[in-house]
Order: C-alpha cells, then sequence, then structure tokens
C-alpha cells in the first residue's frame, strides 16, 4: 500500500488520525436564529426575485 | 427551526421560485406539457422532513459542539439544506416526452437553485433592515437577484449552477452541502456589492 509523507501513514490510517482530532477542524457556528430574523419579518414579504427572465431568453422552446 | 418559521420560509422563498420559475413561460406552454408545481401542505411537511434529515447530519458531521442547541448553523448551510429537500421532493411535475423542453425536464432542479437563494435575499432583506433602510429600500427596488455576468459561450451563470444541480444528481454525486453553502455565500456577498457600491467610502488619508 503506498505510503504518503505524513509519517509514513497511508491516507486512510492519516483519515483515522484525523478522526482522532476533528475538534481542531469542526466549523464554528454562532449565528442568529432564524426564528428571530424571520420573526422580525413577519410584517413584510419578499420583495426580490431569484428568477431573471433573461437568462431564459435564448432558450429555445 | 420552529414550525412557523419554516412556514414563512416555504411561503416566501419555495412558493415564490416556484410560482417566478412557472412565469418564464407563456400559460400555453406550461398546459402543453402540464407543467405544474406543488404547493401542497403534504408537499410543504416532506420538504420539511428532508431539509430537517438534511440539517441534523450536516450538524452532526461538520460543526464543533453539535449537542448544544445554542449553538446555530448559518442561513447558507440552511439554504443548502433546503436546496437538497426541495430536489429530493421533487416538487415540479410535467408530461416527459421527446419534445419536452430541456429546461422543463431540469425544472426540479431550478427550483431547489431558486428557493435556496430566495432564503439568501430574504435574510439580507431582513439584515439590511436592522442596520441600514436605505439599502434595504434599494434591495426591495431592484427586484431581481443580481448574478455575475458569464462570457459569450458560456451558459448564464443560473443556467450553469441549475445544470451542474442535475448533472452531480443524474450522476449520482453526493451533494455537496459545504461548498453549495459556499456559492451562496458569494451570490450574498456579489449582490451586497451591487447595492453597497455607490456607498461613499471616506478617503484613505482621513482615516489613519
Amino acid at each position: 500500500m503506498k505510503r504518503s509523507k505524513i509519517s509514513g501513514m497511508t491516507i486512510e490510517e492519516y483519515r483515522s488520525w484525523m478522526k482522532q482530532r476533528m475538534d481542531d477542524i469542526y466549523l464554528k457556528n454562532e449565528s442568529d436564529s432564524v426564528d428571530d430574523i424571520v420573526e422580525n419579518m413577519a410584517d413584510t414579504k419578499l420583495y426580490v426575485s431569484s428568477v431573471d427572465k433573461s437568462d431564459f431568453s435564448g432558450i429555445a422552446i | 427551526m420552529k414550525t412557523e418559521t419554516f412556514n414563512v420560509i416555504w411561503t416566501e422563498c419555495f412558493e415564490k421560485a416556484g410560482i417566478d420559475l412557472l412565469n418564464v413561460f407563456p400559460e400555453q406552454l406550461r398546459e402543453k406539457y402540464k407543467w405544474r408545481c406543488d404547493f401542497s401542505d403534504k408537499k410543504r411537511d416532506e420538504v420539511l422532513d428532508n431539509y430537517t434529515q438534511n440539517r441534523n447530519s450536516l450538524r452532526k458531521n461538520f460543526f464543533y459542539g453539535q449537542d448544544n442547541p445554542e449553538k446555530l448553523i448559518d442561513i447558507h448551510k440552511i439554504g443548502a439544506c433546503f436546496e437538497k429537500a426541495v430536489i429530493d421532493a421533487a416538487p415540479m411535475s410535467f408530461i416527459a416526452d421527446e419534445k419536452t423542453p430541456w429546461i422543463i425536464n431540469v425544472s426540479n432542479y431550478a427550483a431547489a437553485f431558486y428557493s435556496s437563494v430566495n432564503m439568501i435575499s430574504f435574510f439580507l432583506l431582513a439584515y439590511y433592515r436592522k442596520v441600514n433602510m436605505d439599502y434595504y429600500n434599494k434591495y426591495k427596488e431592484q427586484k431581481i437577484v443580481s448574478y455575475p455576468a458569464t462570457t459569450i459561450g458560456h451558459d448564464p451563470y443560473t443556467i450553469g449552477r441549475i445544470k451542474a444541480l442535475a448533472l452531480d444528481d443524474i450522476m449520482e454525486v453526493d451533494f455537496d452541502y459545504l461548498s453549495y453553502a459556499d456559492m451562496l455565500f458569494w451570490i450574498e456577498h456579489y449582490n451586497r456589492q451591487v447595492i453597497e457600491s455607490s456607498v461613499f467610502v471616506k478617503p484613505m488619508e482621513s482615516r489613519i
């Protein structure tokens, strides 16, 4: 089996080794509550559309 | 996420995306292929179930302190989970035959993409409403999300993204939540640049 340059570990051994150190690479998550955000938007709407019709103008139908 | 919150997202983001997508083409064409979007409560519940599973899996696999409910994932990750939930629920229906336009054939991916972008848009409006009403009003008046231009010979940005979603799903490539969330971040950032570009910036010499 091919050995990497990481202390002679195989890539599988390296992955296993890293799984013991996940706290270092877990993503941070300290976001605001979506419940609070949506509650504050209760009296308003989404006024903006994600669909740009011009993107479809060249499509043969 | 509370059920009430999900219901707002369903209405403002998913239903709006579905309606706007269907309205891209004339009624005659929609009728010819019986092209519909399922806005029923049953479909909403299916998407919610899918979303909850996706989100729990994402939290478990990628986030620090996943057992702490105070640690909340950001809207871009939530958008990615919602997008995959819509793909798996396949809310768009149509007659599939040899003559069906390809854009109708990929419309479940389109609905999923536009729904997730609507989520980003909704939360950007909420952010502007909190911090800057000028930007809020400017975004409202803009009416359409801005996307980066592509060069001649390439698909428009949105069409390219929809095709990419379709290709990955058809070829059974695992959905990459983190990369999709990153795409949503950049779409949001691009729109912030468009909206905020006319802002007066203090000359550097006055700041140092």
